[in-house]
């Protein structure tokens, strides 16, 4: 059987601007982030007859609550609680939603909203295993899993700080044209990565993601659908997902990516050295070190020596990374920096970037990676993206 | 405080389980049973929080925790109580409180 993606376009990248915090509810962003899908795709709300959506703050509404609430008829409803691999599967479920024509045209939001007490209510309910295992010991919230994590790959590869700082200040420099990058006008040198004040060690301030209010959106539609629509899109050459890998090893650092890369470039007919940008998932800079090991762009222990060599610049000649300066300068708006890559790699691929646009984009990769339950993360997924021909 | 720790073990596989479930991990079987074993193992990692979500640890920051495997269950996180701690020696778990309500502190194994 085909796996083929053949016939459906990914297009219409949106954008709901950042906040620190909000004092709307998440309601707010998932209305937003729709009115401005039909803005700029000339479709009436009519049009849209699927819907999937991401969100942590919309408790106790669920997904028909955002129906209900935004007034839209729907033959096809998903939500997706998959953290930051969310994004990447809801492009996925999308469009076979629309190859198999169970929907015509199908919304896909993550949209959260942020206020000084959301998030450490979330962090303090997040699992059951958190619960018990992590917010007992002070650790409530990624972070301190993260720091463990990070320490452990350190003394294994011989990685420091300072390698981790490079990372974070070239996605700053990504960041420097993105008006909605909340930290984009901040300039990050390694003397500030280095001297911000410690969260959990060895992690600092700029390790971490700044939790903020938002939304990202995009459309999946038929290609056919696009082109008479006038929309620039974007194809999925291949996507894969997977959940719990690893769950016998002791090292929670394992992502899980490895377990699908062969059959995602096989599927793709492509290598990384095919592949002009990534938007990986940057909850902190130790995912992204093992994305560029998991997903194939360098070996394993090898990504010290591997950024040496390579450009991550959205302007150079290397791999263009995380090109509108990822979570780590734009903010982390909740489920929407799940959906962040996807729409950020959409931009590239139809030229509406908000920052800086790499030379004739034409194939990308977005990973995905999420929720942390106890130790590790449980969620992994990417997809390889090109541009459609009307694009 | 105890050198052995109460975790949870399947009554028909004999599969050690944590953090506590509604099945077994291995097998699904409900017939669980809590089981005494040996604190003894190896620091995966540890980390020194400078922030808490926790009020109560937000008065006693910092505070040390680690990631310990056991040779039995692996990656059980817990308050660290050792001054030079390096990652891959070896420690023992202690346990206060019963096992429905554990604190886990890990100390040297000297």
């Amino acid at each position: 059987m085909s796996r083929s993606y053949q016939g459906v376009a990914v297009c219409v990248p949106q954008t709901v601007r950042y906040q620190r915090y909000s004092s709307h509810g998440a309601q707010y962003f998932f209305g937003t982030a729709l009115r401005q899908l039909l803005s700029a795709s000339g479709l009436q709300k009519s049009d849209v007859d699927g819907m999937s959506i991401s969100s942590f703050t919309l408790a106790p509404d669920t997904g028909i609550s955002v129906a209900e609430h935004l007034g839209i008829e729907l033959r096809w409803l998903d939500q997706l609680i998959l953290g930051g691999a969310s994004g990447v599967v809801s492009l996925k479920r999308a469009a076979r939603v629309v190859q198999n024509g169970d929907a015509e045209v199908v919304a896909c939001m993550g949209a959260d909203t942020c206020n000084p007490d959301s998030y450490a209510n979330l962090m303090a309910n997040f699992s059951d295993f958190s619960t018990f295992g992590v917010h007992a010991y002070g650790a409530g919230g990624p972070s301190a899993v993260f720091a463990l994590a990070t320490k452990q790959y350190m003394e294994t590869h011989g990685v420091t700080r300072e390698d981790f700082g490079r990372l974070c200040i070239s996605q700053r420099q990504n960041a420097r044209h993105n008006p909605n990058a909340l930290l984009g006008d901040k300039e990050l040198t390694m003397e500030a990565y280095l001297g911000a004040r410690t969260v959990a060690e060895p992690l600092g301030l700029f390790d971490c993601v700044m939790p903020c209010a938002g939304a990202e959106a995009f459309l999946v539609m038929s290609e056919e659908r696009a082109r008479s629509l006038q929309l620039p899109y974007a194809r999925i050459k291949a996507a894969e997902e997977g959940y719990n890998a690893h769950k016998d090893l002791d090292l929670p650092i394992n992502g899980g990516w490895c377990n699908f890369r062969e059959a995602l470039y096989a599927e793709a007919d492509a290598g990384p050295e095919d592949i002009q940008f990534l938007q990986s998932y940057d909850d902190y800079p130790v995912m992204v070190f093992r994305q560029l090991e998991d997903l194939g762009f360098c070996e394993y222990g090898g990504v010290v020596e591997y950024l040496e060599k390579t450009d991550l610049n959205v302007e150079g000649a290397g791999l263009a990374h995380n090109t509108s300066g990822g979570q780590l300068s734009s903010g982390q708006a909740g489920f929407a920096g799940g959906f962040l890559g996807v729409t950020e790699g959409l931009r590239q691929l139809t030229g509406q970037v908000l920052g800086c646009q790499i030379a004739d984009a034409r194939i990308g990769m977005v990973s995905g990676f999420g929720m942390v339950n106890y130790d590790r993360g449980l969620c992994s997924a990417a997809v390889i993206l090109e541009a459609g021909e009307s694009s | 405080m105890s050198s052995s720790i109460d975790v949870q073990s399947c009554s028909e596989c004999g599969f050690v389980q944590y953090p506590p479930r509604e099945v077994c991990r291995s097998c699904l079987s409900s017939d669980l049973e809590w089981t005494t074993i040996e604190g003894t193992g190896e620091l995966l990692s540890w980390t020194r929080l400078n922030h808490s979500f926790e009020a109560e640890f937000q008065q006693q920051l910092p505070w040390d925790i680690a990631q310990v495997k056991l040779d039995k269950v692996s990656c059980i996180i817990a308050n660290l109580t050792i001054e030079n701690p390096s990652v891959g020696m070896k420690v023992i778990i202690r346990q206060k409180g019963d096992c429905d309500n554990p604190q886990y502190f890990v100390v040297a194994n000297e």
